[in-house]
């Protein structure tokens, strides 16, 4: 695992997850067609994009026929990991309790509580067989 | 209202409203324990708004009668006010002394109302220069409190966002769509909210107040009590409980000063969270409620830490 990955800007990051979804290398005409992809790219912004990507490491391309196959470098859990640790995501990636509606409850339960709480709905389980 | 004016009034809130909270915070973890959570979050929501109008507690809530407020003593000036009594006494005799030094530049004026207009005039002037400048430090302080407090939640939130929605991907499974379609209208929403699956996430959360987004952590299809989980998170929208959010949010940076508010704050938050649980159990059965527990409970195990976040591919 690379020691320090670089954050990638959001078109590149896009680019990414279309490989990483593909789940295998893929043509730049390809990489159009990845679903769920907000809309293609111009190509001339892809090709920046893929040369970009390549000099940080991020694709390698292996020529077949005329054009090229990219495929990834570091996998998308790499890549997540390092985002989770970058000094930007500490300060302020903890979910913004003020302006969402998430269903995890906070750090608010100790071991203990978890037990206690597993015990009582084992028990609820028994009584209702 | 001067400035001066309105942080008295909003200290004189903050504290009272602080004792008000001690009480519910008390009575909370006593006897209104069996009352539902939703009317705990109404007490909450009317204390959040009481916190941000900033008419003091004589004047009632609900009267909004500003000239009447204007001319009564006003803290500022009552104590311009005593000041004169103690020097009632010479102040009219050194204005009949001036008067007499100045009566070859002046007309002539009758001397007992002039009198009685200069005995005011000098003790307030001496007042304007000295006491009020701390006043209105203080409130300078406050106001930055309050500037400083809503930017630093904002440009959380906006960061936060800007970190976590580039990784969204649309939910394009048709099931999963239809279940939130179904769960969305039994919940009371006119359309669904937008849904996306987002690798950032450990648990769901809804966000955005005008076209409100519903994101998934990516191993959603194997959450257990994915139908309760996911009327919560529309039972949230259609409550607009993240608007609720944002008056606590208000309330909190406004009395910023004041860590019962804060408390106050969090405290609604959790009973927004079981009043929506409250919700989604209704005429449920106990097994319903056997699984839906189970699921609350394998969230709370899991980290919130950004770190571990995220669900690997296998």
């Amino acid at each position: 695992m690379k020691e320090s990955i670089r954050r990638l800007p959001d078109g590149e990051l896009e680019v990414m997850q279309a490989l990483w979804q593909a789940d295998h290398p893929l043509l730049r005409s390809e990489l159009d067609q990845v679903p769920g992809q907000k809309n293609g790219w111009a190509p001339q912004v892809l090709v920046t994009m893929l040369t970009r990507l390549e000099k940080k490491g991020f694709v390698r391309r292996n020529k077949e026929g005329r054009g090229y196959r990219y495929e990834a470098l570091i996998s998308r859990d790499e890549y997540l990991a390092s985002e989770s640790e970058s000094l930007l995501e500490r300060l302020y990636g903890g979910q913004p309790a003020g302006f969402i509606a998430a269903l995890q409850r906070g750090k608010g339960l100790s071991a203990a509580d978890i037990q206690e709480l597993e015990a009582i709905l084992q028990k609820a389980k028994e009584e209702l067989k | 209202m001067s400035g001066t004016q309105l942080l008295l009034n909003g200290f004189g809130l903050s504290l009272s409203a602080g004792a008000a909270i001690l009480v519910l915070l008390l009575l909370r973890s006593g006897i209104a324990r069996r009352y539902s959570a939703r009317w705990r979050c109404v007490v909450w929501l009317l204390l959040a708004v009481r916190l941000l109008i900033p008419l003091p507690l004589e004047s009632g809530i609900l009267r909004i009668e500003l000239p009447q407020r204007l001319s009564q003593p006003q803290y500022g000036q009552s104590a311009a006010y005593s000041l004169p009594q103690k020097d009632a006494a010479p102040v009219p005799q050194a204005a009949g002394q001036q008067k007499k030094e100045n009566d070859t530049e002046q007309p002539p004026a009758s001397p007992d109302p002039e009198a009685d207009f200069q005995q005011p005039e000098t003790p307030p002037i001496l007042l304007q220069k000295a006491g009020p400048s701390a006043l209105s430090v203080a409130c300078g302080v406050w106001v930055s409190g309050i500037l400083l407090c809503a930017a630093g939640q904002l440009l959380r939130y906006f960061l936060w966002r800007r970190q976590t929605l580039r990784w969204n991907r649309p939910v394009q499974d048709e099931k999963l769509l239809q279940q939130i379609a179904a769960e969305s209208s039994a919940a009371g929403l006119s359309r669904p909210p937008r849904a996306y699956y987002n690798a950032k996430l450990p648990a769901p959360l809804v966000l955005g107040y005008f076209r409100p987004m519903l994101l998934l952590p990516e191993v959603f299809s194997s959450e257990p009590a994915m139908g309760a989980v996911l009327r919560h998170e529309c039972i949230h929208l259609r409550r607009g409980d993240l608007f609720w959010k944002l008056l606590f949010l208000a309330a909190a940076c406004v009395h910023w000063f004041n860590p019962l508010v804060w408390i106050m704050r969090g405290t609604a938050h959790h009973d927004l969270e079981l009043a929506c649980d409250e919700a989604v159990l209704v005429g449920t059965d106990t097994s319903q409620r056997i699984l839906y527990g189970a699921a609350l409970l394998e969230h709370a195990k899991k980290p919130v830490a950004r770190v571990d976040a995220f669900h690997g591919k296998a």
